[in-house]
């Protein structure tokens, strides 16, 4: 899986369970704050990428901020496979 | 409820019905006496020995919250949020605080669809495949919850369950509250949505459902001589009560007052009623007591009347033992819209307050030879009836009865 196949995922994901217009899903989109995203919403994000990716750690997305941020940390979680 | 110095008074209605989305289309469909039930088109009931159901079609839950916010709500939830929001809304502007306002749902199935899929999905059979959504959107107080959240109401909320009584000890109970001083305002209903395979299927085993899969529309048949059980509904109806004070005071429109609750169990069987409907006949005698009327005073009765033979014969032999002699009407809106569990006993709850406005018995749909074991007086024609209090029974499985008296004002 390449770099844009990783960030594909992410954003397609974040339109799906936010439920936003996926022009908006931008790396620099806040979640939170432009895009509205919860707790909820990012216990359904770790799901989905989990069901695609295998096992993430538990604090995985914690501290995210943007799409961007989860796009780095799923580039370094699969590093050893992209 | 006229004991208590606190009177409750009903000043709004909502509903989702498959008979309509609005109480008066409600109405219309009930006088017409024509069933709703229908072939079910959403699922492969192949298999299943029943194939139909009464439906709520187009549920128009977009407006009334965003496509994100209907997305975290089961059907059940959806039902009851639009229901209760149409309440709220025929209301009009509360004064009381938030804090003084609360919420009483009813439901059996809570939130079954997602239950559903969650445990019956993905590749682990004895794990199912639930998401961080499913116990939120599964859990029974859901429609506690997402009414509460909705419409800012802090005070009381809370879920009641006792099977198909749960609509009306929601009523029931959230009156309680308005009497002992606990609320000044409680939208009070029921909501279901279980029509689902497995609970069809689980329902058809334990031969309670009508396996009329030749005309569906003749299936439910209250007190009728050829009933073969009940038809499986959906749907939600919230009533808002609150204290006459607080109604007079902002002069709101007043449907009926709540004058009577009663809530008994048979103590007796996990499915089958009492001998004789003693239970039964005690819930109404404590309804009578509670609203300081006499049996003959009662203008209508709207019956449980699920259309299973054993039902309709006891709750028949609970009526003439409460009210005898004076053969009061008895109807049967499940006639029409089937059996909608929890929300039943709502619905059937705005049902009685329309009838007590109109001064009319709906007719119980398909009554062509009134069952002669069932010796009460069956309304099969629209009938009527002096301006005067209404009767609404409710009967759940594991023996628990609730009856609302509603009074006009």
């Amino acid at each position: 899986m390449t770099e844009d196949d990783i960030a594909t995922v992410v954003r397609e994901h974040c339109a799906q369970i936010l439920k936003v217009d996926p022009a908006r899903v931008t790396g620099d989109a806040l979640l939170r704050e432009d895009l509205e995203a919860d707790s909820l919403d990012l216990a359904e994000l770790h799901v989905a990428l989990e069901e695609k990716w295998g096992p993430l750690p538990r604090e995985t997305l914690t501290d995210v901020r943007s799409v961007g941020d989860v796009i780095a940390k799923a580039r370094v979680l699969l590093g050893g496979s992209v | 409820m006229s004991q208590s110095a606190v009177r409750v008074a009903v000043t709004g209605l909502g509903v989702r019905t498959p008979a309509g989305a609005h109480p008066k289309e409600l109405w219309d469909t009930l006088l017409a006496g024509r069933s709703t039930a229908r072939a079910i088109t959403s699922f492969d009931t192949e298999g299943l020995g029943v194939g139909f159901a009464c439906q709520v079609e187009g549920l128009d839950v977009e407006a009334y919250v965003s496509a994100k916010q209907a997305s975290r709500l089961d059907r059940m939830s959806q039902l009851a949020l639009c229901a209760a929001t149409d309440a709220l809304c025929d209301a009009g502007a509360l004064r009381a605080p938030a804090e003084r306002r609360g919420v009483v749902t009813g439901t059996c199935f809570g939130g079954r669809t997602t239950d559903e899929a969650a445990m019956l999905g993905g590749r682990h059979l004895e794990r199912g495949a639930p998401g961080p959504l499913t116990v939120p959107m599964a859990m029974h107080n859901s429609a506690a919850a997402a009414i509460s959240i909705h419409h800012g109401l802090r005070g009381p909320s809370l879920s009641v369950e006792t099977a198909c009584a749960s609509g009306s000890h929601a009523i029931g109970e959230a009156g309680r509250m308005v009497r002992g001083g606990f609320a000044d305002v409680v939208v009070a209903g029921g909501a279901e949505a279980c029509i689902t395979p497995a609970v069809l299927l689980g329902f058809r085993r334990c031969q309670v459902l009508s396996q009329r899969n030749e005309a569906p529309e003749r299936a439910s048949r209250p007190f009728d001589r050829d009933r073969d059980g009940f038809v499986l509904a959906e749907g939600a109806a919230f009533v808002v009560l609150e204290s006459f004070e607080h109604a007079v005071r902002r002069g709101a429109h007043v449907y009926a007052e709540l004058t009577g609750y009663g809530s008994t169990s048979d103590g007796h069987h996990l499915t089958a009623p009492s001998p004789e409907g003693e239970g039964a006949a005690r819930c109404m005698r404590a309804a009578l007591a509670d609203a300081g009327l006499a049996a003959e005073e009662i203008v209508h009765v709207s019956a449980h009347g699920t259309g299973t033979p054993l039902n309709d014969l006891t709750e028949a032999q609970a009526i003439d033992r409460v009210f005898g002699a004076a053969r009061v009407p008895v109807t049967s809106v499940k006639g029409v819209i089937g059996h909608a569990i929890a929300a039943a006993g709502a619905i059937e709850a705005v049902a009685a307050v329309l009838g007590l406005r109109a001064r009319a018995v709906p007719p119980t749909a398909n009554l062509d030879h009134v069952d002669p074991r069932c010796d009460v007086d069956v309304v099969g024609r629209v009938r009527s009836v002096p301006s005067g209090p209404v009767l609404s029974n409710s009967f759940g499985f594991g023996g628990h009865n609730a009856t609302l008296i509603f009074s006009p004002c």
